[in-house]
């Protein structure tokens, strides 16, 4: 699928070989939905990503979940928070479902597009 | 010889016999609310030179660390409503408290492991504020836990504890790791993990002591409810976490720990005899 999107590339290289620290670790992958000037609602996030309409979403700030970040690592992690902060305005964390969880961190482009990147969470 | 000369040492040396025969009666609860009925090891100090049963008493839990597994033995705590809240989570942080010449385990250790991080006192259960949290995010809480056993069986039973206590109930709570080697979801039987030192052991399994008292003021009796269970870390566990339940006299017997010591004897040996049987119906996920 071709990469047609900017903010989608940059994000992808400013998140490239970083692993976010839950119960596990995983790494992160870029995407860019269809949207508005606004920030995506719970139930947009939820339709956006595929999930169940009733799926378990918790809304969050980006500051909560860099909180989760090793201090010893949050300086690795400054190139990627530079990033969403310059491509994207109204950034929000959606974490949905329980336990095996997706964290998506989106906001919206310069041209009204939703934006972000994504991560796997393991959170009991 | 005057009564007062006679009664004077008679009444001093009375004095002195009761801390010695240590009646529990005239002993005062521990002020930490973790361990208030009692630690399950004899440790009672944080000395350094006991590297393999450190005592670490804070206010979100006691607990009782091994420099050599470089886990815990056992961490206690206290589980009510007011535990329970709403920050975000922490982040696994080496304990910065362990003493010269023990090895700080850090989050690193855990990546790439196939195993995950798994927390003994859970992170819901000391959620009400931040402080509280990251204590339960340090690595001395960590255990290398098999996916399937701290995602579904373990994780069940930690979110039933939380249930009772959202319904009122005072739990008291003891977990450990116990053993040496435990199988990944990748189906790897791994001994220890960590690229470079320090090496984590991995136990062969999980248990978990919980005494529920129907409120605050309850004091244990014969029909206080006990729990106990025994959990393999490997991939065959499932949600269905009530089959794991055991005697915490046979928890007792395998990790040669003395569970609640403060509960008076008859009361404890007769609840700890039991395996509890409370019907319980694990909620399908959401």
């Amino acid at each position: 699928m071709a990469k047609a999107n900017p903010v989608e590339k940059a994000l992808a290289e400013a998140s490239k070989g970083l692993l976010y620290p839950s119960e596990t670790d995983a790494g992160f992958e870029a995407f860019s939905w269809p949207g508005s000037v606004a920030a995506p609602t719970a139930a947009e996030v939820l339709v956006a990503c595929g999930a169940k309409a009733k799926a378990s979403i918790e809304e969050g700030t980006l500051t909560e979940f860099f909180r989760a970040v090793p201090k010893s690592r949050r300086g690795d992690f400054l190139a990627l928070a530079a990033a969403l902060v310059d491509h994207l305005s109204h950034v929000k964390v959606f974490k949905v479902g329980n336990i095996q969880r997706t964290a998506y961190i989106v906001g919206v482009t310069a041209d009204g597009k939703w934006a972000g990147i994504k991560t796997a969470l393991v959170e009991t | 010889m005057s009564r007062t000369r006679l009664l004077v040492p008679l009444i001093l040396s009375f004095n002195a016999l009761i801390p010695a025969i240590g009646l529990p009666a005239q002993d005062a609860p521990p002020k930490n609310r973790n361990i208030r009925w009692g630690m399950p090891s004899t440790t009672t100090t944080a000395d350094p030179a006991n590297k393999d049963d450190y005592l670490i008493d804070r206010p979100q839990y006691v607990m009782s660390y091994s420099d050599k597994k470089k886990t815990a033995n056992w961490v206690s705590w206290n589980l009510i409503k007011t535990d329970i809240g709403r920050v975000a989570r922490g982040s696994f942080e080496e304990d910065p408290d362990l003493p010269k010449g023990f090895a700080r385990v850090q989050f690193e250790s855990y990546t790439g492991s196939g195993m995950d991080r798994g927390h003994l006192c859970p992170s819901k259960d000391r959620s009400a504020r931040e402080a509280d949290n990251d204590a339960v995010f340090l690595m001395t809480n960590m255990v290398p836990q098999c996916s399937s056993c701290n995602q579904k069986g373990w994780e069940r039973l930690e979110s039933y504890c939380r249930d009772l206590a959202e319904d009122g109930k005072d739990l008291y709570i003891v977990a450990g790791p116990h053993g040496l080697g435990g199988q990944g979801d990748d189906k790897q039987k791994k001994i220890s993990i960590g690229r470079n030192p320090p090496f984590v052991t991995v136990p062969a399994s999980v248990w978990k002591v919980i005494l529920v008292l129907p409120n605050r003021a309850a004091a244990p009796n014969n029909t206080a409810r006990l729990i106990a269970v025994w959990m393999p870390n490997d991939p065959t566990v499932t949600d269905d976490w009530p089959k794991y339940r055991v005697s915490v006299a046979e928890v007792e017997k395998k990790t040669g720990l003395n569970f609640f010591p403060l509960i008076p004897g008859d009361v404890a040996t007769e609840l700890k005899a039991k395996v509890d049987d409370v019907k319980v119906v694990v909620p399908p996920r959401n």
